[in-house]
């Protein structure tokens, strides 16, 4: 039985194991193992340790530059906001709002009463309620801005064109004609002013039920000239 | 090693198959928390009584108008103001009808009501004594027919507890009668009930 055994096969014969007697093959040949073992040896010519750092540095390098990563850098890096046109209805998520036009005086009764050394700026505008619910007016009145010369005004008060009345919610479906009133310190009066209008989210807090609209971030931008409230 | 007969390969399947409907009609089950946690809704009419945990309320009537009066201001809208004539007598303790929290819903579900310009007259209350009063709403007109109103217990009409539901008859021709009023109306401060 021992005899029909046929031999087991060497799985990485060596260069100094002598070949087997009566295979056939001419000494000389080259056998796969040696082959492999030139190529090998080629291979580690070529790729000395040092050819492979600056490979792989080039690739990083080629990497970096595709991806933008040597672009130059802006000198200023402030986020672009769209620019949104007067009269535009423009979303801020629950809400759209529609500038008409931006005024200025010193004095507005009621809305606006005479104060030494504070002049008023008021931003006429048309707020849409779209959501289902009613939209209280602390965050639509948080989510305008106002940028006028001197100091940055702070969160607007919202009264009602049509009887003067502070604004409360906006109610769904129901259109409402408002003016923003931002005081700010007597100063030269500027040519124009830009409206910033933020998006609002809905966020519902973790450790409680309550939910609320907060100011996300800018979406739209709306430059208008200023123009005097007219005398009464 | 365990042998894998063609039975035992069908009972696995078997089992797995069972699993798997068994959590889709678990899915589909109303669960206790769900349940617990939704209002409780009592329905009612216009003219009818709902009695809730904190007392009983009922819608006498409604008008509309262009302009609201309340105690001090009065509000002026280009949609129109619905007001609900109401009468409320608290139950066991001296509670206020929760008018600031008393929506009207539209049958597309927008709700109108809350921090309105023209504040609602119902703050006055005593154990057993019936109060008259009035609440304001600013609506899209295109929303009155087929509203109903919501007046929650405590709290808000989401929370749950009770909130009445009254149904305010407001077909197609009571809608368009009401919304096409162009006058003021005025709240009625609360004051006892007469008689």
């Amino acid at each position: 039985m021992a005899e029909q055994t046929p031999p087991r096969r060497a799985l990485a014969p060596t260069a100094s194991a002598p070949a087997a007697p009566g295979n056939g093959a001419p000494p000389s040949a080259p056998r796969p193992a040696r082959a492999a073992r030139h190529r090998v040896a080629r291979r580690g010519r070529f790729l000395t340790a040092p050819r492979a750092a600056l490979t792989l540095i080039a690739l990083a390098v080629a990497l970096t530059i595709a991806l933008g990563g040597l672009n130059p850098v802006d000198a200023d890096d402030t986020p672009q906001i769209p620019t949104g046109q007067v009269n535009q209805p423009l979303s801020i998520g629950p809400a759209t709002v529609s500038l008409a036009r931006v005024r200025h005086a010193d004095a507005l009764p009621p809305i606006a009463p005479a104060i030494a050394d504070t002049t008023y700026f008021f931003a006429v505008m048309t707020v849409s309620n779209t959501s289902a619910k009613p939209l209280v007016v602390t965050p639509v009145a948080s989510a305008l801005a106002l940028d006028v010369a001197g100091p940055a005004a702070a969160r607007p008060s919202l009264y009602r064109l049509d009887d003067s009345l502070a604004v409360r919610a906006f109610p769904p479906g129901v259109p409402l004609t408002v003016v923003a009133v931002w005081p700010a310190p007597r100063a030269s009066l500027p040519q124009e002013a830009r409206l910033t209008l933020s998006t609002l989210t809905w966020y519902e807090y973790f450790s409680s039920d309550d939910a609320e609209w907060q100011v996300s971030t800018p979406a739209y931008a709306i430059t208008a000239p200023i123009e005097e409230v007219p005398p009464r | 090693m365990i042998a894998l007969t063609r039975q035992g390969v069908a009972t696995a399947l078997l089992v797995v198959a069972a699993l798997f409907v068994g959590s889709l009609v678990t899915a589909r089950l109303p669960q206790p928390d769900a349940l617990l946690d939704r209002p409780f809704e009592h329905h009612g009419a216009l003219g009818a009584p709902v009695m809730l945990r904190t007392g009983t309320v009922s819608v006498t009537g409604l008008r509309s108008g262009t302009q609201a009066s309340g105690y001090l201001d009065v509000a002026v809208t280009r949609a129109i103001w619905l007001v609900t004539d109401l009468e409320w007598t608290p139950a066991r303790n001296a509670a206020p009808l929760n008018s600031l929290e008393a929506r009207i819903i539209a049958p597309d579900g927008r709700q109108f009501g809350g921090a309105a310009e023209v504040t609602p007259l119902c703050s006055r209350t005593q154990t057993g004594v019936t109060f008259v009063c009035s609440i304001a709403f600013e609506m899209d007109p295109a929303a009155v027919a087929g509203a109903s109103l919501h007046v929650p217990a405590a709290g808000s009409i989401d929370d749950a507890d009770d909130v009445a539901v009254i149904d305010l008859g407001l077909d197609a021709e009571r809608a368009a009668t009401l919304t096409s009023a162009t006058g003021r109306v005025a709240l009625a401060e609360a004051h006892a009930k007469e008689g």
